[in-house]
C-alpha cells in the first residue's frame, strides 16, 4: 500500500470510526496476519524462556498519529498495557518512532528505535550488531520486514545476554517440505559478486583511470615534440638544380651548368619527389630577385 | 608535470588497480571454505555438514556474516538462517555453544522449511511472499 492511499484510508477511518485512547492498530506497519504471526513467535519464546517480549512502533504518518504494537500476549496493546505483563520478571521490548512527511513537504522522513530491557537484558547496540534494521530501513519501503526481523531476534538477544535460556532448533525431515510441495525460489545471486563486487568495481575504475591518464600523457607530449622538430622542417633543404650558392656562400645565384647533383638525396629536378618548396620549373628562373638573377644587371627581359 | 611523471602516475594507478583486482579475485573464501577452516566438523551427509562452536550463536552468526556476506538473513527465536547462492546456513544454540548447519539450497530449504517458508520459497501454508505489506514509500 502506498503512502497516499494510507493517508486517505486513515483520513476516512478517522472520520468514520471513533478512536479510543490506548487502542493501537497493528496494520500501520503489518498486515494483520503478519502481526498475529509475530505475536505467535513471541508467545512460543515466552513459553520456553519466561521472558516477556513486545514491540511498539509509533508512526506519525503525515500528521496522523498511529501505532503498531503487540507482545507475546497478543496483537494490539503494548506490553505496559497488558495486565498479565505485570507478572513478567523480565521484559524486552522493541520501540521505534517513525515520521513520514508528505511528498510535497521539504521536511525529511525521520526515524529512531531502541531496545528497552527491564530490569536488564539486550540493548540497542546488541540489535545493531545483527545488522537487521537501521534508521534508514525504518524510513524505507520494507519497514514491515525489518521490524519483523528485529522483533523476532529479541529472544535470541535475550539468550545471548544471559537473561533467558537459548532455544535450539533441529532440522526438519525433508519429507515435510515434499509434503508441502515447497521449493526454494528467487535465486539470491552470485556470492562472488556480493563479496568482491565492490573491489572489482574499484579495480576497474583504477585501471580505466590509468589507461585514460596514459593516453592523455601521450597526447599532451606530442605537440611539444612537433614544436621541437618544426624549425628543421622549415629550413630549405635543397636548391633548384640551376641555382647554387653565390661567391659569399649565402646568396644563391643562377648557375646553368649546375646539374642534378645540387639536389638533396640525389632527387632529379622536376620529378616532384623532392621535399623542398615546390616551384614549377618554368618559374624557377623568374623567382629570384631580378637584380640577383642571371644576367642580374637588369636586362630588359628581367624588367618586364 | 613532465611526461615521465605522467607515465609514472598512470603506471601507479594501473598497478594499484591490478593489485585490487588480484585481491578481489584471489582473496576471500566460499561459505563452505570458511566454515571448514574455522569450525569443528561434527557430521556430514553428502553436501550437508554440521559444525560445532563453543561460541554463542550471536557471535558465530556475526563472524560468518562478516566473513562471507549472505544474500539474505532470516531470524527466529531458535536461530539465524543465512541464504547464499547455492547454500543455506543455519546457526542455532547447542548447550552453551552453537551448531552450524550447511546444506545445499534445496536440502537446506527442506531442513529449515518452518523458518523460511514463504520468504525463500514456496510451500503450502506459507505466506507466499514478503511478510507485511505495510505502508511503503519513504521519501
Amino acid at each position: 500500500m502506498r503512502r497516499g492511499s494510507v493517508v486517505a484510508a486513515l483520513a476516512v477511518a478517522a472520520l468514520a470510526v471513533p478512536v479510543w485512547p490506548g487502542t493501537a492498530s497493528a496494520d500501520v506497519i503489518f498486515d494483520q496476519a503478519d502481526a498475529e504471526e509475530l505475536a505467535g513467535i513471541l508467545a512460543e519464546a515466552y513459553e520456553a524462556q519466561r521472558v516477556c517480549y513486545g514491540w511498539v512502533v509509533d508512526v506519525n504518518n503525515v500528521g496522523i498519529q498511529e501505532s503498531s504494537a503487540g507482545s507475546n500476549f497478543g496483537v494490539g496493546p503494548a506490553l505496559d498495557e497488558v495486565p498479565e505483563a505485570q507478572s513478567c520478571e523480565t521484559t524486552v521490548e522493541f520501540q521505534a518512532d517513525v515520521t513520514w512527511t508528505s511528498e510535497s513537504s521539504e521536511a525529511e522522513d525521520s526515524a529512531s528505535y531502541q531496545v528497552v530491557s527491564n530490569p536488564s537484558g539486550p540493548t540497542t547496540s546488541d540489535l545493531d550488531s545483527l545488522q537487521l534494521i537501521s534508521v534508514d530501513s525504518l524510513k524505507g519501503d520494507n519497514v514491515d520486514v525489518d521490524v519483523f526481523k528485529a522483533v523476532s531476534a529479541l529472544p535470541l538477544l535475550a539468550a545471548d545476554a544471559g537473561v533467558a535460556e537459548p532455544l535450539e532448533a533441529s532440522p526438519a525431515p525433508e519429507s515435510a517440505v515434499a509434503a508441502a510441495n515447497g521449493a526454494p525460489t528467487n535465486s539470491p545471486g552470485s556470492d562472488f559478486w556480493r563479496r568482491a563486487g565492490g573491489a572489482m568495481l574499484w579495480a576497474g575504475a583504477l585501471i580505466l583511470a590509468a589507461v585514460v591518464f596514459a593516453v592523455w600523457a601521450l597526447r599532451s607530449s606530442r605537440p611539444a615534440a612537433r614544436a621541437a622538430r618544426a624549425p628543421r622542417e622549415q629550413a630549405p633543404n635543397f636548391l633548384p638544380p640551376d641555382w647554387s650558392d653565390g661567391p659569399g656562400g649565402t646568396v644563391p645565384v643562377w648557375d646553368p651548368s649546375a646539374g642534378p647533383s645540387g639536389t638533396p638525396s640525389g632527387d632529379a629536378p622536376g620529378t616532384g619527389r623532392s621535399t623542398g618548396p615546390a616551384v614549377p620549373p618554368s618559374r624557377q628562373r623568374d623567382a629570384p630577385d631580378p637584380g640577383q638573377g642571371p644576367g642580374g644587371d637588369g636586362g630588359p627581359e628581367d624588367r618586364r | 608535470m613532465s611526461r615521465r611523471g605522467k607515465f609514472l602516475l598512470a603506471g601507479g594507478l594501473g598497478g594499484i588497480g591490478l593489485i585490487v583486482l588480484l585481491v578481489a579475485l584471489l582473496g576471500g573464501q566460499s561459505i563452505r571454505g570458511h566454515l571448514s577452516d574455522n569450525y569443528q566438523r561434527v557430521s556430514s551427509n553428502g553436501d550437508s555438514i554440521v559444525y560445532a562452536s563453543n561460541k554463542k550463536p550471536k557471535a558465530v552468526y556475526e563472524s560468518i556474516r562478516a566473513a562471507v556476506p549472505p544474500a539474505d538473513v532470516q531470524v527466529d527465536p531458535q536461530g539465524y538462517f543465512m541464504r547464499y547462492s547455492d547454500d543455506i546456513v543455519a546457526v542455532t544454540a547447542s548447550g552453551t555453544g552453537s551448531r552450524i548447519y550447511i546444506d545445499d539450497e534445496r536440502r537446506g530449504y527442506a531442513h529449515w522449511f518452518p523458518f523460511v517458508v514463504g520468504v525463500w520459497g514456496t510451500g503450502s501454508g506459507s505466506g507466499e511472499g514478503v511478510r507485511g505489506g505495510g505502508p511503503g514509500a519513504g521519501k
